[in-house]
């Protein structure tokens, strides 16, 4: 099977490629051709721009028990199709990823999807509660990729060391959302915005707390420990020194916490209930600063696909989360021109560093139409969850296909329009 | 638009309130004129008309309250409103029914007004912004958010006394962080020109970054009270506190409470106000409560005509 991309913008972080060419797609991978083969299918590329697919590395499954029971693979499509090559679960998914039988109760669900490939985060301690070791050698057997907390509750210093110590004489990465469990009781960050609207507010210290803490861990036990969803300047200073220091450390901050500060809640928009909260404009500059610089490995989508009523309620009382899948390309872009990063960077942030850490070699390219302008509504979005903070507005940039093995599947409204 | 741009018409008029900010001087001035013809002193017949004669008012409390939920019902049956209370303890919102369809089934009874008090902040625009057009909101205190008329009876208040705001030094004092009214306070004073306005309170009673509101922050009282012309203090409120703020034995009154001697640190003529309920012996002393300089119970008397005004100006016909 073989294609070819005429005049497309092609994004290769393994040869620092960043240019339009042509391009010959067969089973075999990618390579420049210097003419177009007549007697090879070839499609006009010239509007779009092709880049590694996007990995993610915190991803929260639906709800598996869902009457429609395919949410799984609803959403793995969902991934695909807003070019997505690989997402990992987070473990507090349902069924908990704590057991070899949860684990393959999803990946049966994601096998027929025909979406991004999945990989598991197992649970970091038995059934998330924070006191006892999982099985953590069964989850690695079982497939797991890393082991995680999910959205609960850090451990106590005295069970996370054990945690990271018997982690790291398995080899595992342990992926670890920095909150100090009772400083973190709150919805929105500690400032003047919270204040003024009378909101709980997590401080910052509630994050760099947790962060000095499992620094210290991982210099105790060796393991290597990833940072999931960092929100503060402070953090990103004490990642920096780490990564100085040779600790096995890296990180990843959420789409929305780079293009969006605490001023998005200032009309109680409950879309913008997130966790780790939007926080300062100062926080955000630093956080785009430490992408830019590497400090930051990746930038995750964060998505967590919640129903209408998760956000129907007073500001506190709602859930905390974004449907995120469809508005990650279109806010990568306004990251990119607000931020004047690269396509190499923003390869290197959607795909190349979590995949590395993950071990991944890229199986899927995106096709991407950065000028084309839609509106993010029920209609047009891909995932299940009706909390996407961007609903109803226009965006700019969308994934018009992507490209495997010599295979390329385009959409359909590319496919009218290039006339394949 | 938000509820905020919402609460008044295209004419200017006021359609809800949630809040103070969004309001502005002269629509407070008008408020405060129009709360004057209603008022009358205790003892003498009280002022009543029949200007919302067939309308229907709600008052939907979620948090339970005597001295407000009376003020609000007061008010709309003096200006010839009928009244219903709902009761949330016995309502289908305790038998785990959401907000939204507790609104919604209580819209399709044909309600004019809801009057809320919810302990979530922001509750009363998500109501505002879910509500069916017409239906008017009435913030009676959201979480730690806003109690928009507090903090206009109070200003009322200080107006009758000190009419000229534009002179005055306000202290308001005590549990900060939790209070709805100290955050409508600070709008409806700066509104109305106060130029300096004091918090004072502990560290762990003071909200972040509460200055960018244009006050000044103390956690000395001495130094905070020193020369004001008006002296609010509020209580702690226990009942919003998860965690530790305070230690206990009496250390808040030792250090925040206003006293006789602390009082002789404002000025000679301070006002000493407080929203109620008063806790005596833990952020005021009895003496001053019920001293010469104290205007407590003015502040209660002044709870009805405010409430009357507000609500004639939002669903009276004719009203400014």
């Amino acid at each position: 099977m073989s294609v070819q991309l005429s005049g497309v913008h092609w994004v290769d972080p393994a040869s620092g490629h960043d240019d339009r060419c042509d391009l010959l797609a067969t089973t075999q991978g990618l390579q420049q051709v210097e003419r177009i083969d007549p007697k090879i299918a070839c499609v006009d590329a010239r509007s779009l721009t092709l880049i590694p697919g996007f990995v993610d590395l915190g991803c929260s499954l639906p709800q598996a028990d869902l009457p429609h029971g395919d949410s799984i693979a609803v959403e793995l499509r969902a991934a695909r199709q807003n070019g997505f090559d690989l997402v990992c679960g987070a473990p507090d998914a349902q069924p908990l990823i704590d057991s070899a039988a949860a684990i393959e109760w999803i990946e049966r669900r994601a096998a027929g999807a025909d979406g991004a490939r999945l990989r598991l985060l197992g649970a970091l301690t038995q059934g998330l509660n924070g006191t006892a070791l999982s099985n953590m050698a069964a989850l690695k057997a079982s497939g797991c990729v890393g082991l995680a907390q999910g959205r609960a509750a850090l451990p106590a210093a005295d069970t996370l060391r054990q945690c990271l110590r018997y982690a790291a004489d398995l080899a595992l990465r342990v992926h670890l959302r920095p909150q100090w469990p009772s400083l973190s009781a709150g919805c929105a960050h500690d400032g003047a915005q919270a204040s003024a609207l009378g909101l709980a507010g997590v401080p910052v210290v509630a994050e760099t707390a947790a962060v000095a803490m499992i620094l210290c861990l991982v210099r105790d036990s060796g393991c290597a420990v990833h940072f999931e969803r960092l929100s503060c300047a402070a953090s990103t200073t004490m990642l920096a020194a780490a990564k100085q220091e040779g600790l096995p450390v890296s990180a990843d901050v959420s789409i929305w916490n780079l293009l969006f500060d605490d001023a998005a809640i200032a009309g109680y928009d409950s879309q913008f209930h997130l966790n780790p909260p939007l926080r300062s404009g100062n926080d955000r500059q630093a956080l785009c600063a430490a992408v830019r610089n590497g400090v930051i490995d990746a930038i995750s989508a964060d998505h967590r696909p919640l129903g209408a009523d998760a956000k129907l309620g007073p500001f506190a009382e709602t859930q905390a989360g974004a449907s995120s899948l469809d508005a990650y390309l279109p806010l990568l872009l306004q990251l990119m021109q607000r931020e004047s990063l690269s396509w190499l960077d923003i390869a290197r942030l959607s795909h190349g560093a979590a995949a590395s850490l993950l071990a991944e070699v890229p199986q899927r390219w995106s096709l991407i139409d950065p000028a084309m302008v839609w509106t993010a509504d029920t209609e047009h979005c891909l995932s299940q969850g009706q909390n996407n903070p961007l609903r109803s507005q226009s965006l700019r940039g969308r994934v018009a296909g992507d490209l495997s093995g010599g295979e390329l599947r385009l959409g359909r409204h590319w496919q009218h329009l290039l006339g394949v | 638009m938000t509820p905020i741009d919402a609460q008044r018409r295209s004419d200017g008029r006021l359609q809800h309130l949630l809040t103070i900010r969004g309001l502005d001087r002269e629509l407070i001035q008008a408020i405060f004129r129009l709360a004057e013809q209603y008022l009358s002193p205790p003892g003498q017949a009280a002022c009543s008309s029949e200007l919302l004669r067939g309308r229907t008012i709600t008052n939907l409390f979620f948090e339970s309250s005597t001295r407000t939920r009376s003020a609000f019902e007061i008010a709309a049956k003096r200006l010839g409103a009928s009244v219903s209370n709902m009761d949330v303890g016995s309502s289908s919102t305790s038998k785990g029914e959401t907000l939204l369809d507790t609104l919604k089934t209580l819209e399709a009874m044909n309600v004019d007004m809801f009057i809320v008090r919810h302990g979530a902040s922001g509750a009363a625009e998500f109501i505002a912004r879910h509500i069916r057009p017409g239906v008017a909101v009435l913030n009676a205190g959201d979480g730690s958010h806003a109690h928009p008329t507090q903090a206009l009876l109070d200003s009322f208040t200080i107006a009758r006394h000190k009419p000229d705001f534009s002179q005055l030094r306000v202290a308001i004092v005590g549990d900060i962080l939790h209070s709805r009214v100290a955050r409508s306070e600070i709008r409806a004073l700066k509104m109305l020109g106060v130029p300096d306005i004091r918090l004072v309170a502990p560290r762990t009673l003071m909200p972040s970054g509460i200055g960018e509101l244009g006050v000044q922050c103390f956690h000395d009282m001495d130094q905070g009270i020193r020369d004001v012309d008006v002296l609010i203090m509020l209580r702690l409120q226990r009942e919003r506190m998860n965690g530790h703020f305070l230690p206990g034995g009496g250390e808040f009154f030792a250090r925040y409470g206003l006293t006789s001697s602390r009082l002789s640190l404002a000025k000679s003529d301070a006002l000493v106000m407080h929203p109620g309920p008063i806790n005596r012996g833990v952020e005021i002393e009895s003496a001053v409560a019920d001293g010469p300089q104290s205007v407590i119970l003015e502040q209660v008397n002044h709870g009805v005509p405010i409430r009357m005004a507000v609500l004639a100006m939002i669903l009276g016909e004719g009203q400014p």
